[in-house]
């Protein structure tokens, strides 16, 4: 568990969904931390050391990709990895998540192993020799 | 007795005239009348007195049919500018009508896409946790349950998705997206992909795909989903240690693909009705009866066609489709 001092927060407004993740999160050996809505997760972003945020884009508080845009303003957030956990299908949504720098997108449901394979590989990159 | 008559001859003119002012085409029907008999009454006129002597006409016949063909035209005139203001509004009402459609369609995959799949992922991220014993120890029966319930996840989150990429394709929601791409590549990236669940069964894949590229302008990722459909469909009913054969052949502007499978042969009245939604050959075969009915659905989308042929002991599935995609699916 050499990375227990990655922190990941997981903003989905879905309490059951939030917790299965924080706890698969923990099992993973990550510090998971939950925020149910856009505006609570911008102030815990200001304020706490976050590695990495699993994003769902269907959030009260206005929506995921705002944001995004609002953690691209900020100096202290816009270089945090953004992972995207949704179950919206909107025709162009993921490039338009990908324009605003997310770093990998999923569709609900998606397999854990794949969703915290790619978060691994950002978090864990495997050592260079 | 009277009034009761008048009554009901009142009703009728009512309902004419409600009629008329409903339906237009009985509107244009009576307004053409009118106007010709106008010049009909009047050349029946001339022809009666005319003969007797121009003398004996009020005015001028000459003056008269000028008269009558200007009233003729304003009256035409009028009249077919009410007819196509009639036309823009149903034209008008029919595209409101229309958007209003597509915005329902568009938000009743959303709401069903997120309402199904929202709660899935929080039953797949649960069973996953308990698999991985993040909720605590856990015994090899309880692992054997946690793995039966994640195929079933797995299984619905596919008859979500073919479902509605079903009712994306058929309400015209998807339009393709045309690319430059290898036809030979798409089918051996899907052959690859799927060699393993072959070798398991023991079958053998002879494959006639040629070496050099098949540059084609098709959608790429919805072509894919076809030679899937057709490659799990060929694993799914060929039996163990069976034979399953693949060729891709240019024909001029078109590429015929063909997949032959031996196996239980599918009975002439089925050979069409299994492209139909939800049709299955075989009840108890794994799948929801969707892949072929999305397949032909993007086929045809690039203007191409699918369709089964029995030619024992072999089935038979060929794609007959153009190089250039023919139509764009608006």
């Amino acid at each position: 568990m050499a990375s227990s001092e990655k922190n990941i927060l997981i903003v989905e407004d879905n309490r059951d969904q939030a917790q299965a993740l924080a706890m698969h999160a923990k099992g993973k050996g990550y510090l998971p931390k939950i925020a149910y809505d856009t505006i609570i997760a911008l102030m815990m972003l200001q304020q706490s050391k976050i590695d990495l945020v699993i994003l769902d884009l269907g959030l009260p508080g206005g929506g995921g990709l705002s944001m995004l845009e609002n953690m691209k303003k900020s100096f202290k957030t816009q270089d945090i990895p953004v992972v995207v956990l949704t179950a919206k299908i909107e025709a162009g949504l993921e490039e338009k998540a990908r324009e605003k720098g997310v770093s990998e997108y999923f569709v609900k449901p998606c397999p854990m192993e794949k969703l915290f394979g790619a978060i691994d590989a950002i978090l864990r990159p495997p050592a260079k020799k | 007795m009277a009034s009761r008559t008048k009554e009901a001859f009142e009703k009728e003119l009512r309902l004419l005239v409600w009629e008329l002012r409903d339906n237009p085409y009985r509107r244009f029907l009576v307004a053409f009348l009118l106007i010709w008999a106008i010049p009909f009454l009047t050349i029946v006129y001339l022809v009666m007195y005319g003969t007797e002597g121009p003398s004996q006409l009020p005015i001028d016949s000459t003056w008269l049919i000028l008269l009558l063909l200007f009233a003729i035209s304003v009256g035409g005139g009028l009249l077919a500018l009410r007819m196509l203001n009639n036309i823009l509004d149903k034209l008008v009402a029919y595209f409101i009508r229309a958007k209003r459609q597509d915005e329902l369609k568009s938000r009743f995959v959303a709401t069903i896409s997120h309402e199904l799949k929202s709660p899935l992922m929080v039953l797949q991220t649960n069973f996953s946790n308990m698999s991985a014993g993040f909720a605590g120890p856990i015994t090899e029966n309880q692992q054997a349950i946690v793995e039966t319930c994640q195929k079933v996840i797995d299984r619905m989150d596919q008859l979500i998705v073919s479902v509605l990429d079903l009712y994306k394709i058929e309400s015209g929601m998807i339009t393709l997206k045309l690319t430059a791409c290898d036809a030979a590549q798409l089918l051996q990236a899907q052959q690859s992909e799927m060699s393993s669940l072959f070798a398991q069964k023991g079958i053998e894949v002879i494959s006639k795909i040629p070496q050099s590229a098949f540059p084609v302008r098709w959608d790429g990722p919805k072509m894919s989903i076809v030679f899937n459909n057709l490659l799990s469909n060929a694993l799914k009913y060929t039996p163990e240690k069976g034979r399953v054969s693949t060729e891709l052949e240019a024909l001029d502007d078109f590429l015929k693909f063909e997949i032959q499978n031996a196996g239980e042969q599918i009975p002439k009245e089925n050979l069409e009705t299994i492209f139909a939604r939800f049709e299955k050959l075989h009840p108890e075969v794994e799948g929801y009866g969707l892949g072929l009915a999305i397949s032909r659905d993007i086929i045809e989308a690039h203007g191409g066609r699918i369709w089964a042929e029995s030619h024992p002991p072999k089935n038979c599935f060929i794609i007959y489709i153009p190089k250039e995609a023919g139509i764009t699916n608006g």
